[in-house]
């Protein structure tokens, strides 16, 4: 009865080859393959004058044509976009800048920085230094925004390019990588295949007619598609001719027959639509790999409503009789594999944002359907149980909660859970629903809702969401209220001059002078961002990724360009209850006990609490938190969190996007923690900010899940329409038994009846966190959840593995 | 007595805990009576033994700032070669050093507070109760011991549609048990050892009143669960156990029993009591 975890001691229901595969995939680790840079960089040398739509496609070709393939023994699905398993791709055209600051620095190379170490194989740094880098350097999405923009936007607006690195804005992962973040029409893709979109293009581009003078750029845009459907179709075949030749040399005949069926599927793939299970999840993969990893380099290349769009597939499988439900089990999970087998190379900031090299493959089950009725199928239910059995990285399954969603699916979710890898994650129908309504998304569309990366709602198809463009440290932006824009850490000058302590009289100037202070980190990420926009667009269309996502065939433009149906960009908020509680904190030793005055409180925050130890403890222990179902700061929650999400939601980008929204932290709670000096809540100087996004600061909640919940449904959800985060640790002893379960999903409902969005549990002991950080060979497989996506414990970094110790437990004795 | 009088009646709880899954059907709010007839050598609660408030210190909370002793006007506290001295027996718990002590190092153990107000705690939690048939247990301490508060919060919980049920080790005057009887949903009944005089060594009280009771309980018609915590060396060989179910099932048939397991979760408050955990096995 000294239960720490349940993950350790799991017995899964495998094949032999699942088992193999999972395992392989669990001890291989991340290493950086420079294939697709030196093809791109072959390519882009040799298209220099084109359009940069015809150049996108011409490099993608390149790589499908010279790129390596492989088959690995025992695999059922096939397709790499890297060298080997786990090998995460370069692409110089986004990342030239930070590999060349990066990749000789002592502390921040990617096999010497602390977080998301990567192999690098001898010669690979100079391969990239001299033979890569050199071409693109003065090329990217970087470049051309810190030659346009004002310094003062850089310095106050990107923050590991200003001087003083601790602005609150954060905006490198689209300034550095491609841009992912994305659910495409896997339906369309899998009714048409990769033939019947290549036709509609060449179809469409015949019958332009070039008298119009806006057709001439949708000839463009559809002849880079067709060159792009043209290298795909071929590198499929490659795929065929590999498992043919690996059949022939065969030995073990089982296997011969299985590489024979590969070959078959994949030369059928190559020029029709899928027709069978096995196929569909081929084929499907394929495109996985094209968006991911070849085309560009961002994550969140969700799967989105899987078990609605595979269903068909299955369904028709099995009442022909040519699949059983085990083989489709094991098809899964051979697929699972190979999305954990998939990798990503960020740059030292990115990475310590998104610690822990999660894809955040979102493949979320269950929910509505387009008429509001209960969509969980037979699919659903073995989508559970293969993610249940590999316990791999990917996919970051999911599951849509409503008042009719039937309590078995639940159930088998949560005893995924009671396993305490963090998966699934739940989402409530409900609030969802209201969120993505919030914008002028239809009824329809918005019950067909997905999840993009952690936590960000799209509608299905028909979105270029960029939901992971900005982050912004609203700790930091109260901060520099407190003390006229100036930083506690670097005393510079770096927000705007709202006043010095003496002028803030009363509580409402102080918020009003944080107000201000958050519109300025919002503009300037906004700008920022608006460059970002320009530039992907300008420099690096995706024509592959475009013709998949609704509306871009239509109006024959890349998503990039405002192609797709709905346009999006998510500007997502860090800290919001460090800074309630910090408000409290101050509107009440302030101004209600006038106990000390502004600027004495503000001093001692500036000397990190240094000698006044005593006051830190009271301010910790004895002010309203947030967390504990207390109005008192709860209503300031709600209110900085209002105040947040419309200054966002006002903006519009340069193709119509629209600026939404989101409170989630990622992993960035950790290093937007270590810029952040004292709070006035009690936290010191460099300490994480608060985890999840809307989760209490650790330690700060004294009332249970409960309190808990209650505290996080006063938040605003439906505003958040990038989305809000709620983590929440549990004791393994209260998910025992079969009775306690049922409760735990009780739970979840009462949070949807609640008008809570999402909620995700770790239920794992602090002892085998401790015992994993000790030995951590022994528990590589060890998984927890850490944002919106789940990671290897031993492969974070120290700062966010204490992050995740210091989360508070609820259970019940 | 009107009801609104009943509602201003004050109890002494311990702790209101939010979210429990072991403790009755659903999720449930636990409310913690102080005040318990036994002194059981394992009690996971010792806090909730002393039927009056308490200081709970915690030394390594301590910070030495020398406010505690500022405020004591008896002495209790006080600062020898720069330790903290926390002296009990000069300890009138006036609550003075906890109002001034930054670290929480000091906390309370114990509040009087009105049927309304945990009632206010309670409705916060209703719509947790709503899906999972949960409610509200009463538990400890002993809730028979502060017998017509626990009356009247049964009773406003009843009047309030919500799912009660009251924990306990059984050791009270009939006449108060049938009281709670009467107002609750559900009994946890707590049944430590069959024979006298290992109850009273470990316990610090008889059983016969307990039996006794629990058999009188039986002949109501009401939902009883029996709870053995199985306390290594004390009840958990096979005999013992068999001794218990053989009685409850003498009594009355298919009753449903819940085992708990032994757990030293309590042992730091021990020492935060100033006390000492003399289980040992």
């Amino acid at each position: 009865m000294n239960i720490q975890t349940y993950q350790l001691d799991y017995a899964c229901n495998v094949t032999e080859r699942v088992n193999t595969l999972t395992d392989r995939a669990i001890k291989t680790k991340p290493f950086i393959c420079t294939e697709r840079a030196r093809c791109i960089t072959e390519s882009y040398r040799n298209s220099e004058g084109k359009d940069p739509l015809i150049r996108k496609a011409l490099a993608l070709k390149h790589l499908l044509e010279n790129m390596s393939i492989y088959i690995n023994e025992d695999e059922l699905i096939v397709g790499n976009n890297s060298s080997g398993p786990r090998g995460s791709v370069v692409a110089p055209e986004y990342s030239a800048n930070w590999l060349n600051r990066e990749l000789f620095d002592p502390l921040k190379a990617p096999d010497k920085r602390p977080q998301d170490t990567h192999i690098i194989l001898d010669g690979m740094k100079d391969f990239l230094s001299k033979e890569i880098l050199p071409y693109w350097l003065g090329k990217t999405v970087e470049d051309r925004v810190v030659d346009i923009l004002p310094e003062t936007v850089i310095e106050h607006g990107v923050a590991s390019l200003g001087e003083v690195n601790t602005t609150p804005v954060a905006p490198e992962v689209y300034l550095r990588n491609g841009i992912g973040h994305v659910i495409v029409d896997y339906e369309k893709l899998l009714t048409c295949g990769f033939n019947g979109i290549c036709f509609q293009a060449e179809k469409i581009a015949d019958e332009l007619d070039l008298t119009i003078p806006e057709n001439f750029r949708k000839k463009i845009f559809f002849t880079s598609v067709i060159i792009a459907y043209k290298a795909v179709q071929k590198w499929i075949e490659r795929y065929a001719n590999l498992a043919k030749e690996k059949a022939e040399h065969c030995k073990d005949e089982k296997r011969a027959e299985e590489l024979i069926r590969i070959s078959k599927d994949c030369i059928f793939i190559s020029q029709n639509p899928p027709e069978t299970f096995r196929q569909a999840l081929q084929a499907w993969f394929f495109a996985q790999l094209l968006l991911f990893g070849l085309e560009q380099n961002c994550t969140a290349v969700s799967p989105g409503r899987f078990d609605q769009y595979m269903y068909p597939f299955y369904k028709n499988d099995i009442q022909n009789n040519i699949l059983t439900k085990e083989e489709a089990v094991e098809l899964i999970e051979c697929l699972f594999v190979k999305l954990s087998e998939m990798s990503i190379l960020w740059d030292f900031d990115s990475a310590s944002y998104w610690s822990g090299f999660s894809m955040t493959l979102c493949l979320i089950v269950g929910g509505v359907d387009e008429d509001g009725n209960d969509a969980t199928n037979e699919l659903s239910y073995l989508l559970i149980e293969a993610d249940k059995n590999t316990g791999l990285l990917q996919p970051e399954l999911a599951v849509r909660v409503n008042n009719c969603s039937p309590r078995s699916i639940l159930f088998e979710a949560m005893k995924e859970v009671r396993l305490g890898r963090g998966k699934p994650k739940f989402f409530m129908d409900n609030a969802a629903i209201s969120m993505i309504r919030n914008t002028d998304i239809s009824l329809k569309e918005a019950r067909n809702y997905a999840v993009v990366g952690c936590v960000e709602l799209t509608p299905s198809g028909n979105t270029a969401a960029y939901t992971g463009a900005v982050f912004i440290n609203l700790a930091k932006c109260l901060e520099l209220a407190l003390d006229d824009g100036r930083c506690f850490i670097k005393n510079k000058y770096i927000g705007l001059r709202t006043g010095i302590p003496d002028d803030l009289k009363n509580y409402d100037d102080i918020v009003y002078a944080f107000k201000q202070q958050v519109s300025y980190a919002v503009k300037n990420a906004v700008i920022v961002m608006n460059a970002i926009l320009e530039y992907q667009a300008k420099l690096y269309p995706c024509p592959f990724t475009s013709s998949l996502i609704n509306g871009c065939m239509e109006k024959g433009r890349d998503f990039t360009e405002g192609g797709a149906q709905y346009n999006f960009v998510g500007i997502t908020g860090v800290g919001l209850p460090n800074v309630a509680n910090s408000l409290a904190a101050v509107k009440k030793v302030v101004y209600e006990e006038k106990k000390i005055e502004l600027k004495d409180l503000v001093t001692i925050l500036q000397a990190n609490f240094d000698h006044n130890e005593e006051f830190r403890l009271e301010l910790w222990n004895n002010i309203p938190k947030y967390g504990n179902d207390d109005d008192y700061v709860d209503a300031i929650a709600r209110e900085v969190g209002q105040f947040y999400c419309q200054e966002v939601a006002g903006f519009k980008g340069p193709f119509g996007n629209r600026f939404r929204p989101g409170l989630f932290a990622v992993s960035i709670n950790v290093p937007f923690g270590l810029v952040t000096g004292a709070t006035a809540e009690g936290r010191k100087s460099g300490q994480p900010l608060a985890d999840g996004g809307i989760s209490p600061a650790a330690g700060s909640e004294k009332h249970g899940v409960l309190g808990v919940i209650k505290s996080a449904t006063k938040i605003d959800n439906v505003l958040a329409g990038n989305g809000t985060l709620l983590n929440i640790r549990l004791s393994p002893s209260v998910l025992e038994t079969d009775e306690d379960i049922a409760k735990i999903v009780d739970l979840i409902r009462s949070y949807h009846d609640l008008g809570g969005y999402h909620i995700q549990f770790n239920v794992i002991d602090n002892e085998v966190l401790r015992k994993a950080q000790k030995d951590p060979e022994r528990y590589r497989g060890l998984m927890v959840r850490v944002a919106g996506y789940s990671a290897y414990f031993v492969e974070l970094n120290p700062e966010v593995q204490e992050d995740i110790i210091s989360r508070t437990i609820h259970g019940g004795i | 007595m009107a009801e609104s009088d009943q509602n201003k009646k004050y109890g002494l709880i311990f702790d209101i805990q939010r979210f429990s899954v072991h403790d009755g059907p659903g999720i449930r709010t636990l409310v913690f009576f102080k005040g318990c007839p036994l002194r059981c050598q394992w009690c996971s609660n010792p806090e909730g033994q002393l039927m009056g408030q308490q200081i709970l210190y915690n030394s390594r909370r301590c910070i030495a700032c020398n406010g505690c002793v500022a405020v004591c006007h008896t002495g209790a506290s006080s600062m020898i070669n720069g330790t903290m001295v926390y002296d009990r027996k000069k300890c009138i718990v006036c609550g003075k050093c906890i109002e001034i002590c930054p670290s929480g190092a000091r906390t309370l153990s114990g509040k009087w507070i009105t049927v309304d107000e945990v009632m206010d705690v309670i409705e916060k939690d209703r719509v947790f109760f709503r899906h999972s048939g949960g409610g509200v247990t009463l538990g400890g301490g002993e809730p028979t011991y502060q017998p017509e508060f626990a009356a009247a919060l049964l009773t406003e919980c009843r009047r309030n549609n919500i799912h009660t049920a009251i924990e306990t080790c059984g050791y009270a005057d009939w006449k108060t048990f049938s009281l709670l009887l009467e107002k609750t949903d559900l009994v946890l009944f707590d049944i430590k050892h069959i024979d006298d005089s290992k109850q009273r060594q470990y316990t610090g009280a008889s059983n016969r009143i307990i039996l006794d009771n629990l058999d009188k309980l039986f002949k109501s018609n009401k939902k009883i669960i029996v709870r053995i915590t199985l306390i290594p060396h004390f009840n958990d060989s096979k005999e013992e156990k068999e001794k218990i179910v053989n009685f409850v099932g003498s009594k009355r048939k298919n009753v449903e029993i819940e085992y708990l397991y032994y757990h030293k979760y309590g042992l730091h408050k021990y020492e935060l009591l100033g006390g000492r955990y003399i289980y040992r096995y």
